[in-house]
Order: C-alpha cells, then sequence, then structure tokens
C-alpha cells in the first residue's frame, strides 16, 4: 500500500542510477532531518535524550518518503550505510556503524518478507532501523570507566558517584535503547499519515 | 544543477575567489584518500575507550591543516573551543558537588571529543570536492553502489542545509519554530518541518539528477578522472606528522 503509486518493486538487487541518486537524496534529507532536530541536543543534557526522540520520530517522514522509492532489494541497506558511514565521519562510535548496517539487513528482511508492499512492515522495518540512534550510546557500556572515573569524578566524593553510577544504570541505558523502537513506530505512523495527508496529493510520493 | 551549484558556492566563501583550490589539486594538496583514512582514524580512536589522550594530538592536527589551508578564523576556533569544553569537563565538577554539574561535564567530555574529530572533518569538507572523493573512492576499489550514493549524499548536503535554513525562518516568522513550539507542539512542529523541506528539496532534486544522469553518473563503464588521485608529498608530510603526534601521545601516556 505504502509503494502502490509505483509499479511492483523487483525483488532482485540490480540497481540503476536513479536508484543510487535516490538513495543518496534520500539519505541527505534524512540526515538534514535528524541532524537539525538534533542540534537542539547542545541546550543541555536532559535535551540530549528529548531531541534524539524528536529526531526518530521526524526521520520517519523522509524514510516514508523513500520506501515509495525503492524499486529493488538491497536499498534500504545501501541507505544505511551511507547514513551510517557519514554519521561514523563526524564522529559516531565505530561500533555504531555495525549495529546500523546488521540493523538495515533485518529492516530489509521485514520489507522483503511484506512484498515492499506492507504498510505495517514498513513502519516496524523503520522502527528497526531506527534503532542505530542506540549504538550512540554503546560506550556507556563497554568504557563506563572512562565516563565515570576521571579525576574530576574522583574529587567528588563516593556518594555523588554512586548517584550518577545509579541514574545512569545499565538498566536505565538499555531501556532507552529499547526505547528508540518505540519511538521508531510513532515515527513510521506519522510518516505513513503525513505521505497520506500531503506527499500524495502533491503527486510526490 | 544550478541551484545547488550556487548554494555550495556560497557554503564555501573563501574558495570562490580561488576555484583552483576547490577543483583541482595543487602540489601540495593532501589526497583524498589520506584524508579519509586521517579522519576515520581520528574518529575512532578517539570515540574508542581511553580516546581522549589523543584528543590533543587530533587538535594539533586540525589546526595544522587549518592553517595549510588558510582558514585563519577555524585555527583559532578549534583550540578554544577545545579550551572551553575541556574547561567544562574538568573544572565544572570541582565548582560544586550537584549530580546536574556531573552531567553537564560527561556531556562536556563528549563535545571535546567531537571538536577534536570535526576539525580534521571540516578540513575535509572544505578542501574535498564531491568529485575528487568519488574518483578517490573508486580508486580505493569501493563498490559503486556505495560511492555513487555518497556522492550524490554530499552533493546534496549544501542544498538541503539552504532550504532548511529558508523553512526554519518561515516557520520563526509564523511564530510556529524555536524550541518552544517545538516542546508544545511536537508532533505539528515535525509536520510544518518536514513537509515543505521535503517538497522543496525534492524539486530541485529533479535537476540534480536529470543532470547528474546527463553526465553519465552511474554508467556502466569505468568512469576516468581529470585529476587522478595519486600519493605525494603531501600525504608522506601528513603521515610523518601523525606519527610523531602519536608517538608523543604514547610516550606523554607512559610518563603519567
Amino acid at each position: 500500500m505504502t509503494i502502490d503509486s509505483t509499479a511492483q518493486p523487483r525483488l532482485d538487487v540490480k540497481m540503476s542510477p536513479r536508484d543510487l541518486i535516490n538513495i543518496g537524496i534520500f539519505a541527505a534529507l534524512y540526515l538534514a532531518t535528524v541532524g537539525v532536530l538534533n542540534a537542539l541536543e547542545f541546550i543541555g543534557p536532559l535535551a540530549t535524550l528529548v531531541s534524539i526522540v524528536v529526531s526518530i520520530i521526524a526521520g520517519g517522514v523522509p524514510f516514508m518518503l523513500f520506501l515509495t522509492r525503492v524499486k529493488h532489494a538491497g536499498m534500504v541497506t545501501v541507505f544505511a550505510v551511507i547514513v551510517n558511514a557519514f554519521m561514523l565521519l563526524i564522529g559516531s562510535p565505530a561500533i555504531a556503524l555495525v549495529l546500523g548496517v546488521l540493523l538495515a539487513l533485518v529492516a530489509e528482511a521485514l520489507l522483503w518478507l511484506g512484498r515492499y508492499r506492507s504498510r505495517k512492515l514498513s513502519v516496524v522495518a523503520y522502527a528497526v532501523f531506527s534503532m542505530w540512534f542506540a549504538g550512540l550510546f554503546l560506550p556507556m557500556f563497554y568504557a563506563r570507566e572512562d565516563y565515570l572515573s576521571g579525576e574530576y569524578m574522583q574529587s567528588m566524593g563516593q556518594e555523588y558517584r554512586d548517584a550518577l553510577d545509579a541514574f545512569l544504570s545499565p538498566g536505565v541505558l538499555a531501556a532507552f535503547d529499547l526505547s528508540t523502537f518505540l519511538f521508531g513506530l510513532i515515527g513510521g505512523v506519522l510518516g505513513l499519515r503525513l505521505l497520506d495527508k500531503h506527499f500524495r496529493k502533491a503527486g510526490i510520493a | 544543477m544550478t541551484v545547488a551549484r550556487s548554494h555550495t558556492e556560497r557554503a564555501v566563501p573563501h574558495h570562490v575567489g580561488l576555484p583552483a583550490a576547490a577543483g583541482t589539486p595543487g602540489r601540495w594538496t593532501m589526497d583524498p584518500r589520506t584524508a579519509v583514512a586521517l579522519l576515520l582514524a581520528a574518529s575512532i580512536t578517539i570515540m574508542a575507550p581511553g580516546g581522549l589522550w589523543f584528543v590533543p594530538a587530533a587538535l594539533v592536527v586540525g589546526v595544522l591543516l587549518a592553517v595549510t589551508e588558510r582558514a585563519w578564523r577555524r585555527a583559532v576556533v578549534i583550540p578554544v573551543a577545545a579550551l572551553a569544553a575541556a574547561a567544562a569537563n574538568y573544572l565544572l565538577p570541582l565548582a560544586a558537588p550537584w549530580p546536574v554539574l556531573g552531567i553537564v561535564a560527561i556531556t562536556a567530555g563528549f563535545v571535546l571529543r567531537l571538536i577534536a574529530i570535526g576539525g580534521i572533518a571540516a578540513h575535509l569538507a572544505r578542501t574535498v570536492s564531491p568529485t575528487r572523493l568519488t574518483a578517490a573512492l573508486r580508486a580505493a576499489r569501493v563498490p559503486s553502489a556505495f560511492t555513487v550514493s555518497g556522492a550524490v549524499l554530499l552533493r546534496f548536503m549544501p542544498t538541503i542545509i539552504a532550504e532548511t535554513a529558508a523553512v526554519w525562518d518561515a516557520m520563526r516568522l509564523r511564530g510556529l519554530g524555536g524550541v518552544g513550539g517545538m516542546l508544545r507542539h511536537p508532533l505539528l512542529a515535525i509536520e510544518y518541518f518536514t513537509v515543505p523541506l521535503m517538497a522543496s528539496s525534492l524539486r530541485s532534486a529533479e535537476d540534480l539528477s536529470a543532470s547528474a544522469l546527463l553526465r553519465g553518473l552511474g554508467a556502466r563503464k569505468r568512469p576516468t578522472a581529470m585529476h587522478p588521485p595519486r600519493f605525494g608529498r603531501a600525504d608522506l608530510a601528513v603521515v610523518a606528522v601523525v606519527a610523531v603526534l602519536i608517538a608523543t601521545t604514547v610516550v606523554w601516556r607512559g610518563a603519567l
């Protein structure tokens, strides 16, 4: 249904130059949408969490519009690779790239199951794809010491360190990472709604 | 295409006078492959555990690159911003034992790492044109699915950023923009922001893709480059400087 305005997508991986250009254009749109809203994070630490939630939801709009242009299997994977490679170049941890590509493969598989036409599966696929945001916080798991035991932390006293450690506990972080999936679902639904409300009418979906 | 071109040039004001700087590589220009490798190495090391040790080295590289490019403002901004972030990271928690300040300090530590990487990334963005980057990636045997779409991504970014600014201004004019509006009606704000952005960007995207296809982007035949990427003495100099900086960092870390 998402793809109903275009011809039946072919399930092979032969991408034409036009497909590759579309991937680049929508990747740029996705990064701009996510990046602009993420700039809010410099207001403060709490805003970081809020801005990531807003980015995930807003990113659903370009992503869902991108899916209407997908004509071959593998386009979502290429999309994810260049988005995550760009993020790696501007300083996201290397593990985020690995996570992002794995998630994209899962998303691609989900879309393929729905023959790239299922509305429900495309929402779930966006939610899976947007879990790459969790990759940005993975260093908090394997490099906790770096964050919590610097000299400045030593000077703060045990009580304070325990409080911060408890606040940023693995449980809280894991819950935040998993919540990216939930916000991804909201973003996917919003993207579909805007697709129906605006883009289809304007003839660009 | 014409639209995108003008935005690119507006984004790179100090290159308007000397188009040669962005287009044709001089004898002392780093090969794009070296630049990408340098940026990747910096990004991966600094974001890895213990990466804070390599921040000074990356800052020195960023400032040196800015100086070679004669981007004096960046050469000053990088160390000043880094010092401010470092001060927030190390001194703020000493001021008062509030958990809020601790979180600000952690964020500042993260921003410090980003500044160190951003200095090198800014040099890459300002000096390597998408054409040269694509030629270099092709020479490095990256599959064309990634080089073509990646080149379009980089080429299109300035256009979208200009469109974003226009949409943002229009929203502010109608009293919808800003952080306040965002928090009051987040879903509506997202709609007002993304829909015009997509619509106007996709219109210029049509021109861009038509022009790119006409010029043979993604053609079956392997394209040749006007200036084939070659490693030269600039690359040797960069490798030497980076080796010295890494050695210094390792010795310094061992001494402490």
